[in-house]
């Protein structure tokens, strides 16, 4: 099949979220095995139940034909109480020795699958969990799944260098990545065809924003996603310096700088976590979670006649697209669409504990 | 999946408590334990006196499975005979929390082994944990008889001892001057760490010791190499890069002039969740911001005779990114080949040695850095952090290397 097939073929199943038995079969190339993941970090879904796994650790992308069924509808009651000492409890130890990496729901099913270390230091074991619409935790076995891979390019652990996966998100025939090194500071947003080629490692490019019209700067993107505007997909990225960007998804080609327009200024302390961009009311909104805001709603409504914020932004407030904070929110740590009208959350109580939980999107 | 409260328990009354101790520090590994413990139903239940506990542990002191023994010959036969899942179903093991009282079963697998059902755990069970082990009775129900009571047997591991405890190395940059704008410090480990609790253990403290709140960029995946035994730590780029909103409204993280105090404190646990020996602290003086990007005419190469194995010298004018010192700095030969060797970075990161496992012949080498290559402010090779686009903008570097030729001489040739 051409390659501009697949393309489309992938476009079509990204628009209307649902499988189709006259699409493509995109696990058509996979093998069949255990992959050997090193560590699971942030995760998203393809099509076709395919979810797509970072692991930082291997310097790897995965593809994995979850084959995953509905059971259930989802519902905004699905709640999962202290939902890491149930993990914990599977995995044969505490809440303490686990991380919670990444929560991804799969559009096609409603249900969630959760990264997991098991342990902290460099010997921890990556598991993935799924929980079903009905509250259901088990384990994902990775065990005889189809599964491909993607290697990151340009990230081998010489010495001691490590690239950090900070994002991944699977759009228009495309897995897009952002990564993060431990020693060079720079920005790097991979593109990856999907299905993996066997040896397409990608293109990384070059992102920088234009702070205020003064000063361009390259930064980590630390969480994203794709939002048409015009009709043409854009990416809308955080980065870890506050300023909330967008970029046209046509401008990632191979080797090429990137330069983003700043469309909102966030905040001081802001350190973006996730992010979904969804409709409501016939409008379009961007949900984003971070460390010092809680959850923050964006009217991305008028964001085709937003233009760049060029001056400095003083005094204390924010600027830009409009936006507000879901008080009621606060210690969301994951986030995800669950359908059009719902998101899970995974959200740490005041006792440190997480709970699982789907609300009405805002 | 079965879980502690969703089975019944019609236990026997046994509470037959375990702890198994080894240390981790011994190479061999110790012998499995056998469990002995106080029956106090031992009249009802006269079968189970023999029954008992057997723990199988790795040469790292963990435990890789858990045998039941001193159960009836049918009753090992009956297990050995279920499916696959069923056996699954009928032996299981719990984490005992009290916070939890309905927890699942630890993934795992159920066989038998000679005299003994065997409990194999997906994951190793941790230290110092206690854990239940459940058999149903169904299990050993024979034909035509209600089936007997569920065993119930919780046991203890104990805690990991004499493991090293970790202390904070090194803290880099070396230098007790740091421009305005630094932005990375690297801290070593004599050890490997954990993961997840980094940037409550990490503080910036002022000359008055009042901590500086959000100086660190916070990132959940957290920076490490692969041994876990450096983390990288970034100053907010918000309130670094010029003219963006942190910045604006906090000011800089470092002030020019100031004296600041960099603190890893004691309670940062390491990979077996001991907290640090030894945490660490770096004070330093805060110098006028760095914007320049880095100057290649400025470096300064010392070249050693030919004929020795001694080591090229590479001195620069203002310190540069320890890390990358050591990793992207390459001789190459008159032959365009990578030379082999060792690499020493001192002076507080202002030199460079490369001493070559083959001795030097004479000829034109050539010192091969990547232009990623960072001073403490972030700037690289040509470009600098913040680039001014209404001040000439510089061209972007088209290349991923610079190079710059040096001569080693005939030995005879040195004056």
């Amino acid at each position: 099949m051409s390659k501009p097939t697949i393309l489309l073929a992938a476009a079509l199943l990204s628009a209307s979220l649902i499988g189709s038995s006259r699409a493509a079969d995109l696990t058509a190339g996979m093998q069949k095995g255990t992959p050997e993941l090193k560590s699971a970090g942030p995760a998203t879904f393809a099509p076709q139940g395919i979810l797509l796994v970072g692991d930082s650790a291997g310097a790897t992308i995965y593809a994995i034909a979850t084959g995953d069924t509905a059971s259930g509808s989802p519902r905004e009651s699905l709640s999962v109480e202290k939902i890491d000492e149930k993990i914990a409890a599977m995995l044969g130890t505490t809440s303490q020795q686990i991380l919670i990496n990444d929560l991804a729901v799969n559009p096609e099913t409603g249900n969630a699958y959760l990264t997991v270390s098991r342990g902290k230091g460099p010997d921890s074991k990556p598991v993935i969990i799924r929980v079903d619409a009905s509250g259901k935790v088990g384990e994902f076995s990775l065990k005889d799944v189809k599964f491909s891979k993607a290697a990151i390019p340009n990230a081998p652990a010489e010495k001691g260098r490590q690239e950090v996966t900070t994002d991944l998100q699977f759009t228009n025939g495309q897995v897009l990545v952002a990564g993060l090194s431990n020693e060079e500071f720079a920005s790097t947003l991979r593109v990856i065809p999907f299905p993996f080629a066997e040896v397409d490692k990608g293109a990384g490019v070059e992102i920088w924003h234009s702070a205020h019209g003064k000063f361009e700067t390259a930064s980590p993107v630390r969480t994203f996603a794709v939002f048409d505007i015009g009709g043409q997909p854009n990416v809308l990225a955080a980065y870890t310096c506050t300023p909330l960007v967008k970029f046209p998804l046509s401008d990632l080609k191979p080797g090429s700088k990137v330069k983003g327009t700043t469309i909102a200024e966030l905040g001081n302390r802001n350190r973006p976590l996730d992010m979904i961009v969804y409709k409501k009311d016939g409008k379009d909104f961007l949900l984003m979670s971070n460390n010092a805001r809680g959850v923050m709603k964006v009217n991305v409504e008028n964001i085709d006649k937003a233009g760049a914020i060029t001056d400095a932004v003083k005094g204390g407030g924010t600027a830009g697209l409009p936006y507000e904070t879901i008080k009621e929110l606060k210690g969301v740590t994951q986030l995800d669409k669950l359908d059009k009208d719902h998101a899970l959350l995974l959200v740490q109580s005041d006792s440190g504990s997480l709970n699982l939980k789907a609300i009405q999107l805002p | 999946m079965s879980t502690m409260r969703d089975r019944r328990w019609r236990q026997i009354g046994l509470s037959l408590f375990v702890a198994i101790t080894w240390g981790c520090g011994d190479s061999s590994p110790p012998p499995p334990v056998v469990a002995t413990g106080e029956n106090p139903d031992a009249a009802q239940a006269a079968p189970v006196k023999k029954l008992r506990m057997r723990i199988h542990t790795s040469s790292a002191g963990v435990a890789d499975s858990v045998d039941l023994v001193g159960l009836e010959d049918e009753d090992l036969a009956a297990f050995e005979k279920l499916s696959e899942r069923r056996r699954g179903a009928a032996l299981a093991v719990y984490v005992v929390n009290k916070d939890q009282p309905d927890p699942p079963a630890v993934l795992g697998e159920a066989t038998r082994d000679g005299d003994a059902l065997r409990f194999t755990p997906r994951y190793p069970l941790g230290p110092d944990l206690s854990y239940r082990m459940v058999l149903q009775g169904s299990a050993r129900a024979k034909a035509g008889e209600s089936p007997p009571d569920d065993i119930s047997l919780e046991f203890k591991t104990a805690a990991l001892r004499g493991l090293p405890k970790a202390v904070v190395s090194r803290i880099f940059p070396s230098s007790d001057q740091l421009p305005e704008n630094q932005l990375k410090f690297y801290i070593h480990f004599s050890a490997p760490m954990s993961r997840g609790e980094a940037y409550r253990h990490i503080h910036l403290l002022d000359a008055d010791n009042q901590e500086i709140e959000g100086a660190f960029l916070e990132l959940g995946e957290e920076l490490w190499d692969p041994e876990m035994r450096r983390f990288t730590l970034l100053c907010d780029p918000g309130r670094v890069k010029r003219e963006l909103k942190p910045r604006e409204d906090l000011g800089p993280v470092l002030e020019e002039g100031k004296s600041y105090t960099l603190v890893v404190d004691r309670n940062w646990a390491d990979a077996n969740g001991s907290k640090l020996a030894e945490g660490g602290r770096k004070t330093f003086q805060v110098m006028p911001p760095d914007e320049a990007p880095i100057d290649i005419t400025a470096w300064e190469i010392e070249p050693p005779a030919a004929g020795t194995t001694a080591a090229v010298v590479v001195r620069f004018p203002e310190p540069y990114d320890h890390s990358l010192l050591e990793r992207i700095l390459s001789i190459v030969n008159p032959e365009g080949e990578k030379l082999a060797g060792t690499i020493e970075v001192s002076d507080k990161e202002t030199s460079w040695q490369f001493k070559p496992s083959q001795r030097w012949e004479a000829g034109t080498y050539q010192l091969v850095a990547q232009a990623m290559l960072e001073d403490l402010a972030g700037n690289s090779i040509g470009r600098a952090f913040d680039v001014d686009v209404f001040a000439p903008v510089q061209d972007k570097i088209a290349t991923e290397t610079v190079s710059i030729p040096f001569t080693i001489e005939k030995a005879d040739a040195k004056r």
